[in-house]
């Protein structure tokens, strides 16, 4: 395959993982803290690599703030929510690098969940001065959602995906030889 | 076959977990005797419209307090205002009524919810400090001071 066709190939699987990520993270908004989301980036984080992660992290957060139906978070909140959910390939691929079972991630998503809600406390209490303990006792019970989320969809649904992904991926990078002439 | 049965007995328990924990978490506070709150409102401009000694009872929400001293108008399902109040929302996140405004016989303060909302302080004994729950799960006690006062969902974005 040449440079150029596997950038095309690269590019288009980022746009469809995308796009994966902001449907079913869409679809959920209606239940607080409960999606897919962290279960799908850690997936993506292991199977497809660290920049196609981070492209496709990057291009979701900002079409959920630009393209949903719920409305943007405020735009200070922003790179809180970037940061956030760009920290799980950065951690997956340096210090938990060696974690790969579905418990081990399951942990990790776990954690997760409450490191995620922390991420948004600089903004609150500087930016909306929102006192600290109000704001952490506040949104402690999110946490706790979004961390139970975390760990359920991962310990379930981590393997099955990742069995699918790996085959998906090896089906779509397979080279085609072109018959000669 | 261990391992989908440990899954299970894990999957089980963080559940029950975190339910017996949200449950405690969003218990609703009612009063737990008889006493006396003071309640100050302050309107769009800044101004104190309401400051005064209001009577709760025994077993009453912060929200039935405020319904027996004053005209409230709540969030619709639809976050439109409704006089009535009689739309609570039940999702686990957003349990009870929202506050639009509240009016007494010589002052209105309404709010939109889209631009302008309520914010509702206790007083810790320095300062006026956000609640944490909103109107029907306010904790308060015997001679509390809560404020209800006007604002701009902007406010120090501008």
């Amino acid at each position: 395959m040449s440079q150029k066709h596997q950038a095309i190939k690269d590019a288009a699987l980022i746009a469809v993982l995308a796009s994966i990520l902001f449907v079913q993270q869409i679809a959920l908004s209606f239940l607080p803290n409960i999606q897919f989301t962290t279960l799908l980036v850690v997936l993506y984080s292991r199977i497809i690599g660290f920049k196609k992660t981070m492209l496709i992290v990057i291009i979701h957060v900002f079409a959920i703030n630009i393209l949903s139906p719920f409305g943007p978070v405020i735009p200070m909140q922003i790179p809180a929510m970037l940061i956030g959910w760009l920290l799980i390939p950065i951690l997956l691929h340096t210090v938990f690098r060696k974690f790969s079972s579905a418990w081990t991630l399951a942990i990790f998503g776990f954690f997760f969940g409450f490191v995620y809600g922390w991420m948004f406390i600089p903004v609150s209490i500087w930016i909306l001065e929102i006192p600290f303990l109000t704001y952490l006792y506040a949104d402690v019970l999110f946490e706790l959602i979004m961390a139970v989320s975390n760990f359920l969809t991962i310990l379930w649904l981590y393997e099955p995906l990742k069995k699918i992904l790996i085959e998906q991926k090896a089906r779509y990078y397979m080279t085609i030889s072109e018959p000669r002439n | 076959m261990k391992t989908t049965v440990l899954k299970i007995v894990i999957s089980v328990i963080v559940v029950l977990t975190t339910a017996i924990l949200v449950h405690f978490l969003s218990i609703s506070n009612q009063a737990s005797s008889d006493g006396t709150l003071r309640i100050v409102i302050v309107d769009e401009n800044g101004e104190t419209v309401f400051d005064d000694d209001v009577i709760f009872k025994e077993n009453d929400t912060f929200f039935d307090v405020l319904n027996r001293e004053f005209e409230l108008t709540c969030a619709s399902s639809s976050y439109q205002p409704d006089s009535t109040c009689s739309n609570d929302f039940q999702s686990f996140s957003y349990t009870g009524k929202i506050l639009l405004g509240i009016a007494h016989d010589d002052f209105d303060v309404q709010t939109d919810w889209a631009h302008s909302f309520l914010a509702l302080e206790i007083y810790n004994g320095i300062d006026y400090v956000l609640t944490t729950q909103g109107v029907n799960n306010i904790e308060f006690h015997d001679q509390d001071q809560i404020r209800i006062s006007f604002r701009s969902v902007l406010e120090g974005l501008d």
